[in-house]
């Protein structure tokens, strides 16, 4: 079954490209094409309406305001004793919003949680990383583009244009290994259906046991000492790093960083805007702390959706039940169909961010 | 370090009756699982545009033209003049503000400025701004340009101009003084129709759209119309 699936998979992904990139090319150019030359607008490529649609729409309308709040408490910082405090509350918030509406963080970390059979903790981690890496990599181009270089808002336009091409290319390279762990190496490791749903049975009591403060390294540690054995084959019952072969070598790990990295590396053009705007009023620091919130709200946001697409995948599997088969078809349909959305929703964002040529 | 044995028997004897039933509502749990990456992408502004429009008249009282006052949010507008102070006298002067300018039409004209101009129910098709130049005024940045016609027409009875960004990455609110008339023959008037409000279902699909798609799905044309700032000018005739 499974290698005709990656048959399947061999047949259909050449087209599923193909569809991407065409996607990507009558869509937007995000990179290049912006109304007024600078600031290009955050996005996350394909748009998902539906029933969800009108609460999206208040979102964006929420932050708008909020945007609008945020500029207001910068101009009265000087003026206001309550302001920082204002300024902080507000930006959190934006980063709150933020990470709901645009922003393809969410959609990468959650389906990389999914694919990769981690912990709500584990997703809790990349989602912080990856916001922290957000708010300092555009404090970094601001500090080192504005203060340093004192490069035009064309330049810097630029500058992020290039940061976001990157960040599209890793989430597509993220979303290939994915589905080539899950559908190539899969085929070649897996002994037996038995064993198999014998994993999915610990796996589906992995988050009983997130909760607990255990530090990361000594899990990794516990993986190791549990999983050589067998495959995918474990009788400790609380894997908290669930795909055994990624620890033999360390894969897990570099894939987590990938994808932290791919969702991190690409600022928002709003902190951006806002910390030279603070630069402008003299008032960096402010504008620094005021990302820091913002990248506080965004990893409230992203972790709160982390956690509610794993603990959904749990249950799911519980519905299921552990011990029949159909558990194995519904990890792998939510593994393989999770991989498939981070490589296509990659292709898109590049092919619409190189749609007009790279940036200067 | 406590951890507790799994304990799944019990979970799964009751729930369910049949394996069937199990399998839909499992798979169902888990599409949803899928959706929450894939619920996402809202444009939302990141320029705030408070804006003026003049309808400017030749003196055979033919349109000729629309000026645009286009007064930017001081976030955005410190953003766009960052480095542009070449001389570093704390000024911003026209020169160097000329080539921000040109980026500024350059880019507003893939986006055919925001702008839909009909005369008596025809649209009109509008050239490249013959004059565009940008100011610094307090902390806020103006871009003030000319849209001229490409023909110039006499407005028999009403001229619609609309000015909206279908896909609010730019927000334009039109406060004070939102239109005036240059030139307009005797008995034309110009009244602002401010945006309705916007329906929160509607403007998810318009946001849905990218950025840089200018023709809307006819069904969503009409909807779109509701977030625009609405200038009309009716002339009676003289």
């Amino acid at each position: 079954m499974r290698n005709q699936l990656s048959k399947l998979v061999f047949r259909v992904a050449p087209l599923l490209i193909a569809t991407a990139v065409s996607v990507g090319r009558s869509g937007a150019a995000w990179a290049v094409s912006t109304p007024f030359g600078i600031a290009t607008p955050d996005s996350s490529g394909p748009a998902f309406t539906g029933p969800l649609g009108g609460l999206f729409a208040w979102v964006a309308l929420r932050q708008a305001e909020f945007y609008k709040a945020l500029e207001g408490s910068l101009l009265d910082l000087r003026g206001s004793s309550h302001a920082f405090a204002l300024l902080a509350g507000v930006s959190f918030l934006y980063g709150v919003f933020h990470a709901v509406g645009p922003g393809h963080g969410k959609a990468v970390i959650t389906s990389y949680l999914l694919v990769s059979r981690q912990t709500v903790r584990r997703g809790i981690v990349i989602a912080f990383a990856a916001a922290l890496m957000q708010g300092l990599v555009a404090i970094a181009v601001v500090l080192l583009a504005a203060v340093v270089l004192h490069a035009t808002a064309v330049q810097m336009t630029h500058a992020t244009d290039w940061f976001e091409i990157l960040s599209y290319a890793l989430v597509t390279g993220v979303g290939a290994w994915l589905l080539w762990s899950k559908v190539v190496r899969r085929g070649h490791h897996h002994a037996s259906d038995a064993q198999h749903r014998n994993h999915i049975d610990h796996h589906g009591h992995a988050h009983d046991h997130g909760d607990h403060a255990h530090p990361r390294d000594h899990d990794h540690g516990h993986g190791h000492a549990h999983h050589h054995h067998g495959d995918k084959q474990c009788d400790c019952g609380h894997s908290h790093v669930p795909d055994p072969r990624m620890l033999k070598k360390p894969l897990s790990v570099s894939r987590a960083w990938a994808a932290t990295l791919a969702v991190g590396i690409r600022p928002c053009s709003g902190a951006i805007i806002i910390l030279v705007f603070a630069l402008s009023q003299n008032l960096l620091i402010a504008g620094i702390a005021s990302v820091f919130a913002m990248s506080l709200g965004t990893f409230i946001t992203v972790s709160a959706l982390a956690t509610l697409a794993v603990t959904a995948k749990d249950v799911a599997l519980r519905f299921v039940g552990f011990e029949s088969g159909n558990a194995e078809r519904v990890m792998q349909v939510v593994e393989i169909g999770g991989a498939v959305l981070v490589l296509l929703l990659g292709l898109t964002l590049l092919g619409g961010a190189l749609q007009g040529g790279l940036p200067a | 370090m406590v951890r507790s044995e799994p304990v799944r028997v019990s979970r799964r004897s009751t729930l369910m009756p049949n394996n069937l039933t199990r399998f839909a509502v499992g798979g169902l749990v888990a599409l949803f699982a899928l959706l929450i990456p894939l619920a996402t992408a809202l444009a939302h502004p990141h320029v705030f545009v408070d804006a003026k429009a003049e309808l400017v008249f030749d003196t055979q009282g033919r349109l000729t033209g629309i000026r645009h006052v286009w007064t930017f949010d001081p976030a955005f507008s410190a953003f766009a003049v960052q480095g542009l102070d070449k001389n570093h006298d704390g000024k911003l002067s026209a020169d160097e503000l000329a080539p921000l300018a040109k980026t500024n039409v350059t880019s507003l004209n893939r986006y055919s400025f925001f702008t839909i101009l009909t005369i008596d129910g025809k649209k009109m098709p509008l050239k490249f701004p013959d004059v565009y130049f940008l100011r610094w005024q307090g902390n806020h940045l103006t871009l003030f340009y000319q849209l001229p016609l490409k023909q110039p027409a006499a407005v028999q009875q009403k001229a619609t101009l609309e000015v909206y960004d279908p896909e609010y990455f730019v927000a334009f609110t039109f406060d004070k003084d939102p239109v005036t008339l240059f030139q307009a023959p005797p008995g034309c008037h110009a009244e602002y129709h401010p945006p309705k409000p916007i329906d929160a279902h509607i403007m998810a699909e318009l946001a849905a759209i990218p950025i840089d798609q200018h023709d809307l799905p006819p069904a969503l044309r009409d909807a779109a119309v509701g977030l625009a700032n609405i200038i009309t000018t009716e002339c009676t005739g003289s």
